[in-house]
């Protein structure tokens, strides 16, 4: 210490990279180091001894001098932080002296020097902090823009869900359309082609409501909120109705489709039918897409089988373009596609697959593919179901004479022979390419109690066969039926002078390809009863359908329908009167509460069917009011089912919430509608 | 052992512990735009051990603090603690910043600082001005961690003078605490003090 000079320590303190005040205890400046010379401008020389409050005209009253005063007086030290204290001291940047867009952000400590001198001395030490200052401001930047960036995600986020909900909305309504629609085209006057259409017109836009549906869903299954139903249904029903609304735009490329299910010995099972239909409709529209000729074939087969479960493989093998073996194994990845170019050509989201692994896995199962480029695909899918309590009827047997198959398909004539043999008939399988001519002679010899012929075998064919029934026909009093498999949409099929010879015959069956087993057992008992001819068969469903909607005599019966869209309104109004109600029309909450209030002293209603969205006054408020509100007091109690095509959760809820006391999720179930009239018109 | 103070001499105590609090109030008040109120509710003479349980912080607790040594006529270390929350919410309330911040800045600690410096200075000056005590302190320092990092000074012998602040801003209420932790002997100087004050008063009302 002794060796440090004031020279030395004079020095030193000058070329410190801080600011250094030293004061007295009336606060005169007794000095200040280069640093701060240099920031402020000014001259120790010139300064010293002056008041610090003359020198710096804002130290006077600020927290500062306060501090200063603090710390010579009390000896209390103090930290003046830049939050609070940006610039209390005018130094400005070097070469900015006075401008002050250029002040020096800073930091300061205030301390009495401990020395043995009588008067106390303080010192204020300046730190620059301008550069850190910049630094945080420009961290604080990125973290607030990270957050505004994140807050817009958010509401990103929300707002796809919302049009998630908006979409659901509002392709549900027209599809409610066109499914009501078709519901009453059922039951008018219609020929059974006529029919056959409309019920796969249907069946067509139920699988396209499901499609919606479960595109909807892809979002949940991501977010894993999708829920699997475990419901008893028919398999091979289930199987069939897919296979038969989609076979239509395979025949039309002249694609045969084959589905065997002769190997589901228990097709009532328990769970998700219409995943288990996405899956397949999926899997086929992929293989008809990808398929220009040949076949597609669906074939279930039990892999093992307790008293419990049932475990299936179920594969769909097409004779289409074929997948490059590498790219299998991307295939169920979202978004993804063998090359562009499959887009371009074919469509699709590329979505498809990776929904139907994702529903696979989900169902405790999982898909595989196995392809080759240009020698076809086959997806097979295995999944593990609960057997359904319910015993499932076995078919009828048949003891008739043996059966003469003739097709132009393989896969087809295999799979006809499989199910008839399952039913105790002798069948003699022949395609096309067979000695059918040697046949001709045993037809007529009467050998066989039915022909089956494929309406597409060649014409020449069919003309020498045709005439060997004849000759048989005309001397047996029992006749050779004739069942002829067709396309679905036989109009398109070029109808070849046999086919006409064929069609006077009497004794002609046709049925529409893909065979589906249970309508083929339902013709041939038809066939062998002789009793009533059936020359068409028609979805057993909607027949069942149509049964079920008995005609309702209560004529008295008022209900209300409020319901904004003009063709729901008539779909409803339509079914209504299938069932034998009469019921006025409102078009929104105002229209409804207008009507209730003019008729609930004379002839007040007993029900109201409502909507939920409408515009003016939706349903919730018009539910609410007519609770509520005294001017509905006399038809406060009426029962209100609504009647939505939000289908988003909690819109049961949000409904029961508002005082209605039932729920019918749009498109309308006409048996629902009617169970859940009659219920809340008992009640 | 040391005895403690009457109750009498305890309430003196906090009176004029709130005096000086009530400085620092109007410093602070200076400082930021919001209305600061700072009150003591209480003032107790403890062991560390004890002391320590009753700042209630779970071992594994993150705790801001403010901390600075004194010497002198008693020495030890003067510690303004918040849990790391409350420490965000303070000085994010009193800086205006609208956005919750998850960790203190540089310059924010310094603020934190600043707020402990005014406010232990407070309680300084109290003891220096009331109690005529000569001590000498250092600059005020940044501590962060959990509890057994931050209440240092202690042995099992030391005593506290625990003093709990409230500070109630008018959108919120927070709550720190201060602890000054002297030695035996230093705590006994600082008794002596406080029953010379107290009696200095009593006795000057008598008179």
């Amino acid at each position: 210490m002794t060796n440090l000079s004031n020279d030395i320590l004079y020095a030193t303190l000058n070329q410190l990279s801080v600011g250094i005040i030293i004061i007295d205890e009336q606060q005169r400046l007794v000095f200040f180091n280069q640093w701060l010379s240099d920031y402020s401008g000014m001259v120790l020389d010139e300064q010293e001894g002056n008041l610090l409050d003359d020198i710096f005209e804002q130290y006077q009253d600020s927290r500062l001098s306060g501090a200063c005063e603090s710390a010579l007086s009390l000896g209390l030290p103090a930290r003046l932080s830049h939050t609070f204290n940006p610039t209390p001291l005018p130094l400005y940047q070097k070469n900015f002296i006075g401008d002050k867009d250029h002040l020096i952000q800073q930091q300061i400590s205030v301390k009495r020097i401990a020395t043995n001198a009588s008067t106390p001395l303080c010192q204020i030490v300046i730190d620059n902090v301008t550069h850190m200052v910049k630094k945080e401001q420009t961290l604080q930047k990125l973290a607030d823009e990270n957050i505004v960036q994140r807050q817009k995600a958010e509401i990103a986020n929300q707002s796809k869900s919302q049009f998630l909900a908006n979409m659901s909305h509002e392709i549900r309504t027209p599809i409610n359309g066109v499914l009501g629609m078709l519901t009453l085209l059922a039951d008018t006057q219609l020929s059974k082609t006529q029919h056959h259409f409309s019920t796969l017109a249907k069946v067509s836009a139920e699988t396209l409501l499901n499609l919606i549906n479960d595109i909807l869903d892809f979002s949940k299954i991501e977010a894993g909120k999708l829920d699997i139903e475990k419901i008893a249904f028919n398999l091979t029903d289930s199987i069939a109705e897919t296979v038969q609304a989609m076979a239509i735009k395979a025949q039309q490329k002249g694609i045969e489709v084959v589905v065997d299910t002769t190997a589901l010995t228990q097709p009532l099972v328990v769970g998700d039918s219409s995943r288990i239909k996405q899956i397949i409709t999926n899997l086929l529209s992929n293989a008809i897409k990808f398929t220009e000729q040949g076949e597609i074939n669906i074939i279930v087969e039990t892999t093992e089988q307790t008293a419990e479960i049932v475990k299936l493989d179920i594969v769909v093998v097409d004779t289409g373009i074929g997948i490059p073996t590498k790219k299998c194994d991307e295939l169920f990845n979202a978004f993804t596609q063998v090359d562009a170019s499959t887009t371009r050509e074919y469509g699709g989201t590329g979505l498809g697959l990776t929904i139907v692994r994702q529903l696979c896995q989900l169902m405790g199962g999982d898909i595989a593919v196995k392809s080759e480029q240009g020698q076809g695909s086959q997806f097979s899918f295995y999944l593990t179901l609960e057997k359904s309590e319910k015993l499932n009827k076995p078919w009828q047997r048949f003891t008739e004479k043996p059966i003469l198959l003739i097709t132009t398909n393989q896969s087809n004539n295999k799979f006809l022979c499989k199910q008839l043999s399952l039913w105790g008939l002798d069948v003699v399988g022949e395609t096309a390419e067979g000695e059918v001519l040697a046949l001709c002679n045993k037809i007529a010899n009467n050998d066989f109690s039915v022909l089956v012929l494929d309406e597409s075998l060649d014409s020449s064919l069919l003309e020498a066969i045709s005439n060997a029934l004849f000759k048989n026909n005309s001397q047996h009093d029992k006749k050779v039926q004739l069942i002829l498999l067709t396309s679905i949409d036989d109009s398109q099929s070029s109808i070849s002078a046999s086919v006409d010879l064929l069609g006077k015959n009497e004794c002609l069956h046709k049925l529409p390809k893909p065979i589906i087993s249970a309508s083929l057992h339902q013709l041939l008992t038809s066939v062998f009863s002789s009793k009533s001819i059936v020359t068409d068969i028609v979805n057993p469903k909607s027949a069942k359908a149509s049964q079920a909607n008995q005609i309702n005599e209560s004529g008295e019966v008022r209900i209300l329908l409020v319901e904004d869209n003009r063709i729901n309104q008539e779909v409803a109004l339509g079914l209504l009167r299938k069932f034998g109600y009469q019921a006025d029309v409102a078009k929104n909450g105002i229209h409804a509460l207008e009507l209730l209030a003019q008729r609930q002293l004379s002839a007040p209603y007993k029900l109201i069917l409502m909507d939920c969205q409408m515009p003016e006054m939706d349903g919730y408020q018009a539910t609410i009011a007519i609770r509520t509100d005294n001017l509905y007091q006399a038809s406060s109690q009426v029962s209100i089912i609504a009647m939505t095509a939000n289908s988003m959760t909690g819109d049961q809820e949000k409904c029961l919430a508002a005082g209605m006391n039932d729920y019918l999720a749009k498109p309308i179930n006409p048996n629902l509608l009617a169970e859940k009239i009659a219920f809340w018109l008992d009640n | 052992m040391t005895e403690n103070l009457t109750p009498l001499e305890v309430d003196a105590l906090t009176e004029i512990f709130n005096i000086g609090i009530g400085r620092a109030a109007n410093s602070l008040n200076q400082m930021v735009s919001q209305t600061v109120d700072l009150t003591i509710p209480k003032i107790e003479i403890l062991p560390n051990i004890e002391a320590k349980q009753k700042l209630n912080f779970d071992s594994d607790m993150e705790i801001s603090a403010v901390t600075q040594q004194f010497s002198g006529d008693f020495k030890g270390q003067a510690l303004l603690m918040f849990s790391k929350e409350n420490g965000l919410q303070l000085v994010s309330l009193l800086l205006g910043n609208k956005i919750p911040i998850e960790d203190l800045s540089e310059l924010e600690q310094d603020s934190l600082v600043e707020i402990g410096n005014v406010i232990l200075n407070a309680c300084f000056g109290t003891v220096i001005n009331f109690l005529q005590s000569s001590i000498s302190i250092e600059m005020p320092e940044f501590v962060q961690g959990n509890i057994n990092k931050i209440f240092t000074y202690s042995s099992e012998h030391d005593w506290s003078l625990y003093i709990k602040v409230k500070f109630s801003l008018p959108s919120e209420n927070i709550a720190g605490h201060i602890s000054f932790i002297m030695d035996i002997t230093s705590l006994e100087i600082f008794q002596e003090s406080v029953r010379k004050f107290v009696f200095g008063i009593t006795s000057k009302s008598q008179g």
